[in-house]
C-alpha cells in the first residue's frame, strides 16, 4: 500500500492501544485527585500493558475475561459522551436527550466490533510519554507508541471530570485527530441524510462487523 | 542491476535531473509567496485563549470543517476502489505468504535498509527549509545506520533515541506557502494532491534507488514491488480495522491525509 494509506493503518492500529489503555486507569477517583494527565494515563497504559500480557489469561476463558475487563474499564474511563459531542459539532445540539444517548451508545458499540478482538495481538508495543500541556480543564499529553522498531506520536487530549478524574476525549495519531476524522464522515453523511439514516448507517458497520468476526471464527473451530 | 557503478551514462542522466529540480525550486520561490505561510491554527493548543479552553462548550473543532478541496471525487474514489481491491486482491495475499517465510525481525532489517537508503530526500528537504538541526540529525543518523548499523539493516540511531525527520518536497512547498491544490488518488501510490504529486515527482528524482535502478526498468519495478510487500507485511490488519471502524472509508482516508500534511509542515 502507498506510503499514505500506511500511515493512516498505522494510526488506526494505534488507536486500539491508546483507546483501551485509558479505559484500564483503576485508581480510583480519590486517589486520581492527586494525580497529573499523565500519571492518570500512564498508570492506564501500565495496567493495560499487564492484563495483556497476563499469561493466564491466554486460553479461550481467559480471553473472554480481558475483553470484559477492558470494555468495563474503558466505558468507566473515556468519556465517550464528551467525544460524541464533538464529533458530531453543530449537529449535536439540535438533538434531544434520547437521541444524544442512542448515538453514544451505538459509537461506543461501532468501535467496540472494531477493536476488542484485536487486543490479543498485543506485541510488545511500550510507549513513552514525552510531554503535557494544560489548559484549565482540558490537557494534552503527548506520547510516542514504539511498535516493531517504529515510533509513532499519539497524543491524547484529555478532560477534567473534577477530583483531578482526567479522562481521554481524542487520540490523536501522527496529527490525525479520531475526532476530526469522524467529524468530516458524519458532516458529509449529514449534508444529504438525516440523522436517523446516520444511526441506521451506524447499526449496518456494526452488524457488517459482527458477519466478519463470526466468519473468522468459523474455520479456527474446525 | 548496480548500473550506477558503470558511471558515465548515469552522469550525463543527472543534469537534466538537476535541472529539473532547479525549475522546480524556481517555481516554489517564485511562483508562491513566502510570506506567512497558511497554517492551520487549530492543531496548536497553545494558540487558544484560556477562556476559550476553559469553557466546555467552546467547540475546539470549529474549524474541523475545513477540508481539501475534491474537485475530482468522481475519479478519486473510482481509484480509491482500484487501490482498495489491489490491496485485498494482490498485495495483502502476497505479503502474508511473504510473511510467513521471512521472519519479522529480518523484515524489520528490510524496510530499516529502505528508509535509510532514502535518506537524501529527507537531507534535502531539511536544507531547502533551512532546518539545518534537523539536516545535521538525519546526516548523524544516516552515518551511524550506515556504518555500525550494516547499511542500514539495523537501527541503533533510533536506539540511541536520535529521531528521524520525515521531511520531503511536498512539505517543502507547504513550508513555503503552497496549498494542497486539490485531492488527487493515484493508482498504486494512494491519496495525494496536486502539491503532493509534484513532490512525488521531486522525490523520484532524489531518491537513490532511482539512480541505483535508472534504465533497467524491471529491476526497478522489482525492487520497488519487493519494498511495498515487505512494509506491508509489517501491517497486515490495521487497513482491515480502519475500514471497519469509519463509516466512509474514503472521506476517513482524505481527511487523515489532509490533517497528516498539516501536521508534517507545521513541524
Amino acid at each position: 500500500m502507498p506510503e499514505r494509506i500506511r500511515i493512516f493503518i498505522v494510526c488506526f492500529m494505534v488507536v486500539l492501544l491508546a483507546f483501551f489503555s485509558v479505559g484500564l486507569s483503576t485508581s480510583t477517583a480519590a486517589e486520581a485527585a492527586a494525580k497529573t494527565p499523565t500519571q492518570q494515563l500512564k498508570a492506564g497504559v501500565d495496567s493495560l500493558i499487564a492484563v495483556l500480557t497476563d499469561q493466564s489469561l491466554k486460553d479461550e476463558a481467559g480471553k473472554k475475561n480481558v475483553e470484559d475487563k477492558v470494555v468495563e474499564l474503558f466505558q468507566q474511563h473515556f468519556d465517550l459522551a464528551y467525544t460524541s459531542q464533538m464529533c458530531l459539532g453543530r449537529h449535536w445540539r439540535k438533538l434531544s436527550r434520547e437521541e444524544r444517548n442512542e448515538f453514544v451508545s451505538l459509537f461506543t458499540d461501532l468501535l467496540k466490533s472494531t477493536y476488542l478482538n484485536r487486543v490479543h495481538e498485543y506485541s510488545g508495543e511500550t510507549v513513552k510519554y514525552k510531554k503535557e500541556i494544560l489548559r484549565g480543564k482540558k490537557a494534552l499529553v503527548k506520547t510516542v507508541v514504539i511498535s516493531k522498531g517504529k515510533e509513532i506520536p499519539v497524543d491524547y487530549k484529555m478532560v477534567n471530570r473534577g477530583n483531578g478524574n482526567w479522562q481521554v476525549y481524542d487520540v490523536v495519531i501522527e496529527g490525525v485527530s479520531m475526532v476530526r476524522n469522524y467529524r468530516s464522515q458524519f458532516s458529509s453523511i449529514l449534508q444529504k441524510k438525516k440523522f436517523a439514516d446516520l444511526l441506521d448507517q451506524i447499526r449496518d458497520k456494526i452488524a457488517q462487523n459482527k458477519a466478519v468476526k463470526d466468519a473468522e471464527k468459523e474455520p479456527q473451530k474446525g | 542491476m548496480l548500473r550506477f557503478v558503470a558511471g558515465s551514462s548515469t552522469r550525463e542522466k543527472v543534469l537534466p535531473v538537476v535541472c529539473f529540480m532547479l525549475l522546480l525550486l524556481g517555481i516554489v520561490f517564485v511562483g508562491f509567496s513566502v510570506a506567512a505561510p497558511a497554517r492551520a491554527a487549530d492543531q496548536q493548543v497553545s494558540g487558544k485563549t484560556a477562556d476559550e479552553f476553559d469553557d466546555e462548550f467552546a467547540d475546539e473543532y470549529a474549524d474541523a470543517d475545513q477540508a481539501i478541496a475534491d474537485p475530482l471525487e468522481g475519479y478519486n474514489r473510482v481509484m480509491f476502489t482500484f487501490n482498495d481491491r489491489l490491496y485485498f486482491w494482490v498485495l495483502k495475499p502476497v505479503a502474508r505468504g511473504y510473511g510467513k517465510v521471512v521472519p519479522e525481525p529480518m523484515r524489520i532489517g528490510v524496510r530499516n535498509f529502505f528508509h535509510n537508503l532514502s535518506a537524501p530526500i529527507r537531507l534535502l528537504n531539511c536544507l531547502l527549509q533551512g532546518k539545518f538541526a534537523a539536516f545535521g540529525g538525519e546526516l548523524s543518523r544516516f552515518l551511524l545506520n550506515s556504518t555500525v548499523g550494516v547499511a542500514g539493516l539495523m537501527d541503533p540511531a533510533t536506539y540511541d533515541g536520535m529521531k528521524s525527520y520525515d521531511e520531503d518536497f511536498s512539505q517543502t512547498l507547504g513550508f513555503y506557502g503552497m496549498g494542497h491544490g486539490f485531492y488527487l488518488v493515484w493508482p498504486f501510490l494512494g491519496p495525494s494532491s496536486g502539491r503532493g504529486t509534484v513532490g512525488l515527482v521531486a522525490d523520484y528524482f532524489t531518491e537513490p534507488l532511482t539512480w541505483i535502478c535508472w534504465g533497467d526498468l524491471e529491476t526497478g519495478i522489482a525492487v520497488n514491488t519487493g519494498k511495498v510487500v515487505n512494509r506491508t507485511s509489517l501491517s497486515i490488519g490495521a487497513y482491515e480495522d480502519m475500514i471497519k471502524a469509519v463509516l466512509d472509508p474514503y472521506v476517513a482516508v482524505r481527511n487523515a491525509y489532509y490533517q497528516n500534511q498539516l501536521k508534517k509542515v507545521q513541524e
